[in-house]
């Protein structure tokens, strides 16, 4: 669950926020494939619509086949990219360290649950809408 | 003679009644078998992952595509010069 659709329609659009994903990986084998799925399509400039993608395909028990190399690839040729490069990718495992590393990064910064929102580089307090909105408001008005 | 004749009648209210029965019973099989095939398909096409998800060999279910005026780079989303930047640390799973 993201808030960011929200955050997107409220915010975003307006021009008052800008956004940042970062992936991490604390829940095993298919999160670490699907933060690499997402850097191999963030090659071919469409990260944010393989983020999207994710997210909208996402199931309840955690490493089921839900985002299984071949899923990833599916997903990939249902977003139109080009697959030849893509599965390339992805079974290079070519972003497979650079994602345990930030996930390590992001344990050491004490980010230990996600999702973790931060706003102007301060942690909001709980990630539902309500309080990102407030922190997001009070930044604005603060000029932080 | 009118024991006869109820003999007489007797087995062709019987055979009415039973055609009967047999009409009630089959229309209450009937019934059955379509509230059944009702009830599966209305929890199949509900889905078994609870999150209107595609499942796990389920059809890929793509987003609505972003509105094109908002800028993407890479990982950033929105404008560069906005007022405030959010991050998100999340988990794709």
């Amino acid at each position: 669950m993201s808030v960011l659709p929200q955050i997107e329609e409220e915010f975003v659009s307006t021009g008052q926020v800008r956004v940042q994903s970062r992936a991490i990986a604390m829940q095993g084998e298919e999160s670490v494939l699907a933060a690499q799925a997402a850097e191999c399509a963030n090659e071919q400039g469409q990260f944010w619509e393989f983020h999207d993608t994710l997210y909208a395909n996402q199931v309840p028990e955690h490493n089921s086949g839900a985002f299984s190399p071949e899923n990833l690839k599916r997903f990939a040729e249902a977003l139109g990219l080009e697959t030849v490069a893509f599965d390339s990718c992805l079974d290079s495992g070519r972003y497979a360290s650079r994602v345990r590393d930030d996930t390590k990064v992001a344990l050491q910064m004490g980010i230990n649950s996600v999702p973790t929102i931060l706003v102007n580089g301060r942690a909001a307090v709980s990630w539902d809408l309500e309080t990102v909105r407030e922190a997001i408001q009070e930044a604005l008005g603060s000029g932080q | 003679m009118a024991l006869g004749s109820r003999k007489g009648k007797g087995p062709r209210r019987g055979r009415r009644g039973q055609a009967g029965l047999w009409s009630y019973v089959i229309a209450v099989v009937a019934a059955a078998v379509v509230a059944t095939v009702l009830i599966v398909v209305i929890v199949l096409s509900l889905g078994g992952d609870g999150d209107g998800g595609g499942g796990v060999d389920g059809p890929v279910i793509l987003p609505s595509p972003r509105p094109t005026d908002i800028a993407q780079e890479g990982h950033l989303l929105g404008s560069a010069g906005a007022a405030v930047t959010v991050i998100e640390y999340g988990d794709f799973q």
